[in-house]
């Protein structure tokens, strides 16, 4: 007997020990961040010397946020939800995960950034932009003899047979960007029968959307199909990686910031976004070598950074192409035309 | 016993008025509750709660503990007194269940209860110290209540040891894991379609058949299936090759056998997916080597079937080696000799009497690889291409652009189908047999060496994978001591450097590595986690062989669920079930601990049955004439002939723990991030160096914890010639 | 009679097998053992002996029943608390603890301090004769010494009863015999209350006060050695328990039975004309030489040599006899084929029920 009462006694004084619910105390803001870690380091320790405000940073993947904002909707952690690409903050928006906030910083935005505001009802705001196009491995084509795609006709040619990689828009945000940039210039049918073709020269469907330009960069793949900003940081690591956007046009996503329905610090929040949207926060992205564009207009923009002017984009549709219902349809209409085709 | 319902029902009572009844936001650490524990509405204790503010709901569980005390101080026969606590102390648990979940964070939880009762002003949040202790005591004094009543064989140590391990399994494992799973049932807004599952689940993606007609990927199911099956066969007969000759042979180098078996799970997950990547990838050094030398063209065949099923060979043949190399021990040579007397070959012997004495192991190995493979996340994720299986697909279900729990409930819900099958499938093989190999007989024998055609295969299996095995790490330490892995090959400790700087200042150390944080956390939770880890499987494996009770097969049942479920699945059911009270431990270092100990616990328990089953009921028998106790038996005798067990337990608790992705995603913080997460971001952002780096850092200071333990718990002392001996009971 | 000591109640338990479906084990047993006696459960394989003796134990609880130990109701009390030494078929030692610890064991967890500890394990390992051994591993010693360990094992902490299942089945003959009249020897001298089971009717005899000899779960006969060899109850005891001829006679007169050819006279009640079993030793039966076909006579089939003594088999009319003589002169046996009188004393001849 004295052993089951040292046994449990001993569970209790551990449970005892680990016992403490999280801080939420004044002067604390806890983020959810997703974009990559530099730039969420160098913002929390930026925000914290320019407020006195304690920054709770954590790091998680724009999916893996809006799943945890969601298995906690009835009792919020977090406050504010930096970063990451528009779709999944406007889809919070749509399943009222977050909270609709008009930040008086709003009039020094693009356009673009505002109008993602506007779209989802004042809950999410864009921090920056990037746009899509290709990333391709120069040691890989110059041995095969092969000309830098430029177009999105030109990944049909033959010569790409098995060097093209895309994410699977079931779990890719950059995926879907690219199906919704085709339907949009080239019509939902048209659209598709693209997609069927350039299936015969696509070696897979990775599962991430930077999984495509890493795989450039290792030389596992010729071309990928994805933000261009991310080719950047990889040619910028030391791999021969350069990018191209397509003549044709291209689309864009909009990283994105919202504030956590119900947060437990929502003056502190407020702050923090506030900060955000700010030359002086919007710069830490090129300090972290990150090479969006931001979207206050009076931030600087790095020269590495691609530039919007030099792009053909068109006119995305983010409030449409963003809807949960829109996209369940053009995926699942993916998923029975091009993914279930055989292997090329 | 009666004293022992005294101290507890005066240790649930003392906590209901002395500590406070909910968690407080900065610990019990600071001391500043005391002041509040009549006034502070945050920090009153349990009696203050129900009177001064309004909780009157804590009322009846209060009363019920205080019942508890009535029947132990009145002189009433064991009997009685059992029966009196069992409804006391129950009734307190179920009234504590109720108000639990009744009353939450806004009121009432329940719709009907709020139609029935009306709005409720109140409200409250998880429980603290004083909540805690008052139900633990109230379950000790149910456990009590029952060996007074006579169950157990009147053992309270086993009643108490029951109590504990059911009811931390139902409420850390079944709880949140049937509650996620109920999901597959619901639609987006909650409600319950049952027919929904239908839908979910009848999708072509899941079940085609297409790869046989040579049009296309076969279904997921079908994919994680014969994966699973592959890989639990490889790993099973890689894992004997290497017990054999560990065991069976006079191999000279069997110290770096272990070694090299132990290496891949000390891991931390994606770089073994990673390494091969570039060894095998189509920019990797052997493609690149054919290619120079022979000019065959590079392919990409790493990418899909092969190559996950060559990092999950990688990843569990050392789990498989564990099972197996204590169950080729137990084998007992009398059989072996008396085999060899019935002009029997070695080879005959080898296959006759010694493979199917081994059958348990080698099935529990097989199960093993088997669940491993189909819970498997991080090699799928890294180098499965189009090939796609359930936890993946489960994974992208939570986080893709799907978003969709039911869905993801739904495919978790085939994944533990297909695992549980195979646990059953295994138990019906293995049947009840006794194999039992170590009894109180302590006959010397030597082991039978190995007929040359086993030893042969076994020497043929196990040192090319050896040597690949050496091949690969070498690379891996190669990475974190280049500039760009695969590229750059300048040497550099820039990324130890990066990772690990220690700067010396007048206050003392600064640890101003980006490491640092995460590595300390990883550290302490980890030791945390694993002794308990070891401690609650082992016990309940004990339960399970020892002890006759009813429900043994659905405790068993499950334990198999948080072994068998992705850990992104019980991530996501750890946020859903333990981010509102009345445990509301989400943001804490307890979470993780939780996690971590009853997803590992498994492990410990099936290396505890298999350990167990070999050592004869006799020697217990023994202990208990000799008027050993229970626990006494468990300590003295037991627990010394588990030492491998143990020291297996210890090890993976501790090291699982380290390597755990997938589960913790959503349970780290800012303030608990762990050494996993943090690579994984490095390995995302391309930052393989740093990546490399910390996770070599990490096998060594997994090295260093084995060998800790092994230092510390030592080995079992048969004290036989070569190996352990034995004869079957009769 | 001497105080009971351990009484066993109507006690059953029963078994679910595969096959049979629920067997019993053990059926209605009742049994009392007097306060220092040794009490041998004799029987084949598989008749219940160890699953009553592990109901003593408290190992296994009966279905049906009661068991009380110095008049306490046992029945549902933990083996650590019933107060028994047992000695195991396979010894049970400790693998991992030294003889002196072994033996410590059942001290050591009732908390005894160090000096009453030692002085008991060393006298108790005098006793058995292994006053040196303390250091051993018990791999390291005999099968010999190893039982003598486990009996010291049982003993040290003054158990009131002791258990022995089959304690002596791993042992060489030799050694059988040798251990057997230790454990007597020991059991005498502390005067210790035992139960002891065993298949080897030699080791019951040789062992016991008092003997239940055990069939399919059911005690047939209880009572001394002698009174099982010479008044078996049944065909079993009397086949169990030592060799035995089993004679069909025909009463035919009030005290006359007739075996084969044979008038022997025998007081019975049965009715003239009624079949009865004799039980006849073959040490009880008289040889004589004789002429070849007189009457009352058989045919020598098979001799064996063994020493004191030699083993005849004996054609006597449809029934195999087994007869023995122990020789007083060489060269006086009988050769095979010869024609032997058998003459039966009827004092020695044991009417069947």
């Amino acid at each position: 007997m004295i052993s089951t009462n040292r046994w449990l006694a001993g569970v209790a004084l551990a449970a005892l020990t680990l016992f403490a619910v999280p801080a939420a105390a004044q002067g604390v803001v806890n983020v959810y961040c997703s974009v990559q870690v530099e730039w969420c380091t160098l913002a929390a320790a930026e925000f914290q010397k320019a407020s006195g405000i304690k920054v709770s940073m954590t790091q998680k993947g724009s999916g893996e946020t809006i799943a945890q904002l969601k298995a906690e909707a009835q009792n919020p952690k977090g406050d504010v939800w930096f970063g990451g690409t528009g779709d999944p903050h406007l889809q919070a928006a749509e399943e009222n995960l977050t909270e609709a906030y008009k930040s008086p910083k709003l009039a020094e935005l693009h356009p673009w950034a505002v109008k993602q505001n506007t779209d989802s009802g004042g809950k999410t705001v864009g921090i920056y932009a990037g746009a899509l196009g290709y990333g391709y491995n120069t040691e890989l084509l110059a041995k095969k003899g092969v000309k830098a795609p430029a177009c999105w006709a030109d990944l049909l040619k033959p010569e790409f047979k098995g060097e093209i990689q895309i994410a699977n828009p079931n779990s890719s945000g950059t995926a879907y960007v690219a199906i919704a940039t085709l339907v949009q210039f080239m019509g939902e049918d048209k659209a598709f029968d693209y997609l069927k073709k350039l299936h015969a020269n696509i070696n897979a469907y990775a599962r991430s959307g930077t999984g495509p330009i890493k795989a450039v960069a290792r030389g596992e793949t010729g071309v990928s199909i994805s933000f261009i900003h991310d080719g950047v940081t990889e040619a910028l690591a030391g791999f021969p990686v350069k990018v191209s956007t397509p003549c044709e046009g291209t689309g864009y996503e909009i990283g994105s910031m919202s504030i956590v329905k119900g947060a437990r610090n929502m003056a502190n929040a407020k702050k923090f976004y506030d900060w955000a949207l700010t030359p002086e926060a919007q710069q830490l992205g090129a300090k972290a070598k990150q090479f969006q564009v931001p979207s206050n207009k009076t931030t600087p923009v790095p020269p590495e950074a691609p530039k919007f002017s030099e792009i053909k984009l068109i006119d995305y549709d983010q409030a449409k192409y963003g809807k949960s219902a829109e996209r369940k349809r053009l995926i699942s209409r993916w998923d029975n035309e091009v993914g279930s085709l055989p292997k090329p | 016993m009666s004293r022992a319902a005294l101290s507890w029902s005066i240790a649930g009572l003392l906590a209901a008025v002395l500590l406070p009844w909910y968690g407080l936001e900065d610990g019990l650490g600071s001391g500043a509750w005391i002041a509040g524990l009549w006034s502070s509405e945050d920090a009153a204790s349990g009696l203050a709660q129900s009177i001064f503010f309004g909780r009157w709901w804590l009322a009846p569980t209060l009363a019920a503990s205080l019942g508890c005390l009535v029947v132990s101080l009145l002189p009433l026969a064991p009997a009685r007194r059992g029966t009196g606590l069992l409804i006391a102390g129950g009734g307190g648990v179920v009234l504590f269940a109720a108000q639990a979940f009744a009353v939450g964070l806004r009121g009432w939880n329940a719709g009907w209860l709020l139609s029935l009762l009306g709005e409720m002003e109140q409200r409250q949040v998880g429980i603290g110290a004083g909540a805690t202790i008052v139900l633990i005591a109230l379950l000790s004094l149910v456990s009590i209540g029952l060996a007074l009543r006579g169950a157990f064989g009147g053992d309270a140590f086993v009643a108490g040891a029951m109590t504990t391990v059911t009811a931390s399994i139902l409420l850390f494992t079944a709880w949140p894991i049937l509650h996620i799973l109920a999901q597959a049932f619901q639609d987006q807004d909650g409600a319950l379609r049952p027919l929904l599952i239908v839908d979910r689940l009848a999708e072509s993606k899941i079940w085609s058949l297409r790869c046989l007609a040579g049009s296309g990927g076969c279904g997921v199911v079908w994919n994680t299936l014969f994966l699973a099956l592959c890989c639990g066969v490889g790993s099973t007969v890689l894992g004997l090759s290497f017990a054999l000759i560990a065991t069976r042979t006079s191999f000279g180098f069997k110290k770096i056998l272990r070694v090299l078996t132990v290496l891949p799970i000390i891991t931390p997950p994606f770089v073994i997916g990673l390494a091969l990547i570039l060894l095998f990838g189509r920019s990797g050094l052997v493609n690149q080597l054919l290619d120079w030398s022979f000019g065959v063209q590079p392919t990409r065949w790493i990418y899909g079937f092969p190559g996950v099923l060559l990092a999950q060979l990688f990843a569990f043949t050392p789990v498989a080696f564990l099972v197996l190399i204590g169950v080729v021990e137990g084998v007992s040579p009398t059989l072996e000799e008396a085999s060899q007397t019935l002009r029997a070959n070695r080879w005959d012997t080898f296959v006759t009497i010694s493979l199917p004495l081994m059958r348990p192991g080698l099935a529990n190995a097989f199960l093993v690889g088997f669940i491993e493979s189909i819970a498997d996340f991080g090699n799928p994720i890294v180098l499965g291409g189009n090939f796609g299986v359930l936890s993946t697909e489960i994974y992208f279900a939570v986080v893709g652009a799907q978003l969709d729990y039911g869905r993801a409930a739904a495919l978790a819900l085939l994944l533990l189908v297909l695992a549980l099958g195979a646990f059953f499938l295994q138990r019906r093989i293995v049947g009840t047999r006794s194999y039992a190999t170590i009894s109180g007989k302590g006959d010397s024998g030597l082991a039978t060496p190995l007929p040359d055609a086993a030893r042969r295969v076994a020497h043929w299996i196990a040192l090319p994978w050896a040597g690949f095995t050496l091949l690969l790490y070498g690379f891996i330490l190669m990475g974190g001591l280049v500039k760009v892995w695969g590229r750059d090959y300048t040497p550099t400790l820039d990324h130890y450097a990066k990772a690990f700087s220690i700067e010396f200042s007048e206050g003392g150390v600064i640890w101003s590595g980006a490491a640092w944080n995460s590595f300390w956390t990883t550290v302490e939770l980890a030791a945390i986690a694993a002794p308990i880890t070891a401690a609650l499987g082992l016990l309940a494996a004990w339960l399970m062989v020892r002890q006759r009770f009813a429900g043994r097969g659905a405790l068993e049942f499950a334990t198999m669920l948080s072994f068998a479920v992705p850990g992104t699945v019980i991530g996501v059911a750890y946020v859903f079930a333990f981010n509102v009270p009345p445990l509301e431990i989400t943001g804490t270092a307890l979470i993780i601990v939780l996690c971590f100990v009853f997803r590992n616990m498994t492990v410990g328990l099936r290396a505890g049955v298999a350990a167990m089953s070999q050592i004869d009921r006799s020697l217990d028998e023994a202990s208990a004439t000799l008027r050993g106790r229970a626990p006494q038996t468990l300590f003295y005798v037991v627990m010394p002939l588990l030492r491998p067990a143990i020291v297996g337990a210890l090890v993976y608790g501790f090291v699982r723990a380290v390597t755990t992705v997938s589960a913790v995603v959503f349970l780290v913080t800012a303030e608990y991030d762990l050494a996993t997460t943090y690579i994984i971001l490095r390995v995302i952002n391309g930052d393989y160096g740093l990546a490399i780096a910390y996770s070599c850092a990490l096998i060594v200071l997994m090295l260093a914890v084995i060998l800790l333990i092994q230092f510390l718990v030592g080995d079992r002392r048969l004290g036989r010639r070569a190996l352990p001996v034995q004869g079957v009971r009769a | 009679m001497a105080k009971v000591s351990i009484q066993l109640s109507g006690i059953s338990k029963r078994f679910d097998h595969t096959v049979k479906g629920e067997v019993y084990a053990v059926r209605d047993v009742n049994l009392a053992v007097a306060e220092g006696e040794l009490l041998t459960l004799l029987g084949p394989s598989g008749c219940g002996k160890s699953t009553t003796l592990r109901m003593i134990a408290g190992f296994e609880e009966p279905d049906e029943g009661t068991i009380s130990i110095d008049g306490k109701d046992v029945t549902h009390v933990l083996p650590n608390r019933r107060g028994i030494g047992f000695v195991f078929q396979n010894y049970a030692l400790f693998p991992h603890l030294s003889v002196y610890e072994n033996v410590a064991y059942a001290l050591r967890v009732q908390g005894k301090d160090e000096a009453s500890i030692k002085r008991a394990v060393t006298d108790v390992l005098g006793v058995v004769g292994l006053a040196n051994y303390e250091r051993q591993q018990p791999h390291q010693m005999s099968g010999g010494e190893q039982q003598r360990v486990a009996l010291a094992r049982a003993v040290v902490f003054q158990p009131k009863v002791l258990l022995f299942d089959e304690p002596l089945s791993n042992l060489d003959a030799k050694l059988r015999v040798e251990m057997r009249e230790q454990i007597r020897a020991l059991q005498k001298r502390i005067g210790i209350t035992t139960v002891y089971v065993t298949h080897d009717q030699e080791e019951a005899m040789a062992i016991s006060d008092r003997i239940a000899v055990m069939e399919r779960g059911q005690i047939v006969q209880d009572g001394t050695a002698p009174d099982l060899y010479y008044r078996p109850n049944t065909e079993f005891v009397a086949r169990f328990i030592g060799r035995t001829n089993l004679l069909d006679g025909r009463v035919v007169s009030a005290n006359e039975v007739e075996i084969e050819d044979q008038r022997v006279s025998l007081s019975t009640r049965r009715p003239v004309g009624s079949t009865v079993r004799l039980v006849v030793r073959p040490e009880m039966i008289d040889l004589a030489a004789a002429g070849e076909g007189e009457a009352g006579t058989g045919r020598v089939l098979q001799r064996t040599f063994l020493g004191e003594k030699t083993d005849y088999d004996i054609q006597f009319g449809n029934t195999k006899i087994q007869a023995c003589r122990s020789d007083a002169f060489r060269g006086a046996a009988f050769e095979i084929g010869a024609s032997v009188r058998l003459s039966f004393d009827p004092a020695n001849i044991h009417l069947l029920a």
